[in-house]
């Protein structure tokens, strides 16, 4: 491996401090399950890295009002067993569970997940279908962007040089809300993911779809929301038919590549399948 | 470059090291410590022969920047047996037979260590997903898996 320096700040004030004076000039590490494995192999290996594990400021999880944040370095592990997001958010995580295995969901956090802006990123869809903001931060501004605005393709974000990932918000989930995160990988840990979907359904008394999101991970150069389906699905009871309409639909609105994971007819095939079945799962009259 | 000052606790003892920036806790483990039970297999968090506890939690010690290090506590395989006793999931290991070339062992008895802190009676289920990390391309699992059960009775 190349070698490199590392600044380990200590406070918010002080990472910000230096990036605004490094700006693209220096990586910020957090976790590093996805930049060392990048950079043992010579791939963007930065002269400067800034850990930020140390910065406590980064680490809480809170509910104010019906508001949920996550600190950008909370690890997927911290979200499992925070019982907050359990209760409230429940379908990021079911997505944190199947993130690779015990010793990468210890360290790896949601902040570098979505700034390392794969479209095969775990827990994207289901802040997608969460409607989360990522709250952003450098010296002289502060920032919330909606997630589905974040990101501008592979590993490409909205992020300037100076700013920093400071947590996730969103909206508390209701009490009868039926989740899924269906992901294929070619094993169950350490996969990531050929395609993963993500949804959220409320249903009314009649069984009738009240509100729906979803969200489709590596079908795309970013994950994408599946707003017409979700258009589609509107006041509808979900009936073998209708699944089986979802399930094409979702399957169109998939634009993927082949790569070293998959190819991109499996993927697009795929896609339909998981939405069609987590919807199968959670909300079928 | 400069090296880096660096306190921390390993197996319940301070140590004070000095290293450079971009070194990992495996490689602070192995080179400047000579524990060199830790192994490193992968290299890139895949195959869990690294495994080591960090503040209490089962980490890849080969994706882990030596300078977070400071002020946290580390545990390797060197740290668990007592006094040249073998930890009875060591012992365990032994009696069901689930070590063959024995490359994988010592990052699969720390993972089994994890698990068993935080639940004494883990399922199959749990068992499979706490070394579902942990590579081994000799046993196939089986006997791992019974040995582990074994040492939570």
């Amino acid at each position: 491996m190349k070698r490199f320096n590392v600044i380990v700040p200590l406070t918010l004030k002080e990472l910000l401090k230096l990036k605004s004076r490094y700006k693209d000039k220096a990586r910020i590490i957090a976790g590093g399950t996805d930049n060392l494995v990048r950079w043992k192999d010579n791939i963007g290996v930065p002269d400067t890295a800034i850990s930020i594990m140390k910065i406590k400021e980064l680490k809480a999880i809170n509910k104010k009002g019906n508001t949920i944040s996550i600190g950008a370095t909370c690890t997927f592990t911290d979200i499992i067993e925070s019982k907050i997001v359990n209760k409230y958010g429940s379908v990021l995580v079911q997505a944190c569970r199947e993130i690779g295995a015990v010793q990468i969901r210890n360290v790896g956090t949601i902040g570098g997940n979505i700034a390392n802006a794969s479209p095969a990123g775990d827990t994207i869809p289901p802040l997608m279908v969460l409607n989360a903001k990522i709250k952003v931060i450098s010296l002289k501004r502060s920032r919330e962007i909606p997630i589905t605005e974040f990101f501008t393709g592979p590993g490409k974000t909205v992020l300037k040089s100076d700013e920093i990932i400071e947590g996730i918000y969103f909206q508390k989930m209701e009490k009868d809300d039926k989740s899924f995160f269906l992901k294929i990988g070619p094993r169950r840990a350490q996969a990531i993911s050929k395609v993963s979907s993500c949804g959220i359904v409320r249903l009314d008394r009649n069984k009738r779809v009240k509100k729906v999101w979803l969200a489709l991970g590596a079908v795309a150069p970013t994950v994408i929301r599946l707003n017409k389906l979700e258009d589609y699905l509107q006041n509808k009871v979900i009936t073998d038919a209708i699944l089986q309409q979802t399930q094409k639909q979702a399957s169109l609105l998939s634009i993927p590549i082949s790569d070293i994971r998959s190819t991109a007819e499996y993927r697009k095939h795929i896609a339909g399948v998981l939405i069609r079945r987590g919807l199968e799962m959670i909300g079928k009259a | 470059m400069d090296k880096v000052k660096i306190e921390f606790k390993v197996n319940n003892k301070e140590v004070i090291i000095e290293t450079y920036p971009w070194k990992t806790l495996l490689g602070v483990l192995r080179d400047e410590l000579g524990l060199t039970g830790t192994k490193e297999g992968c290299g890139k968090g895949e195959c869990g022969a690294c495994t080591v506890i960090l503040n209490g939690r089962a980490v890849n010690s080969c994706l882990v920047l030596a300078v977070n290090l400071e002020g946290c506590e580390v545990l390797t395989i060197e740290g668990i047996s007592q006094k040249n006793k073998l930890h009875p999931i060591q012992e365990s290991f032994v009696k069901k037979g689930a070590i063959q070339c024995g490359f994988c062992t010592p990052g699969m008895v720390m993972s089994a260590y994890a698990l068993l802190q935080k639940n004494k009676n883990p399922s199959i289920e749990e068992i499979k997903e706490a070394i579902a990390g942990n590579l081994c391309r000799c046993t196939g699992y089986t006997k791992i898996i019974e040995a582990i059960k074994e040492a939570a009775k």
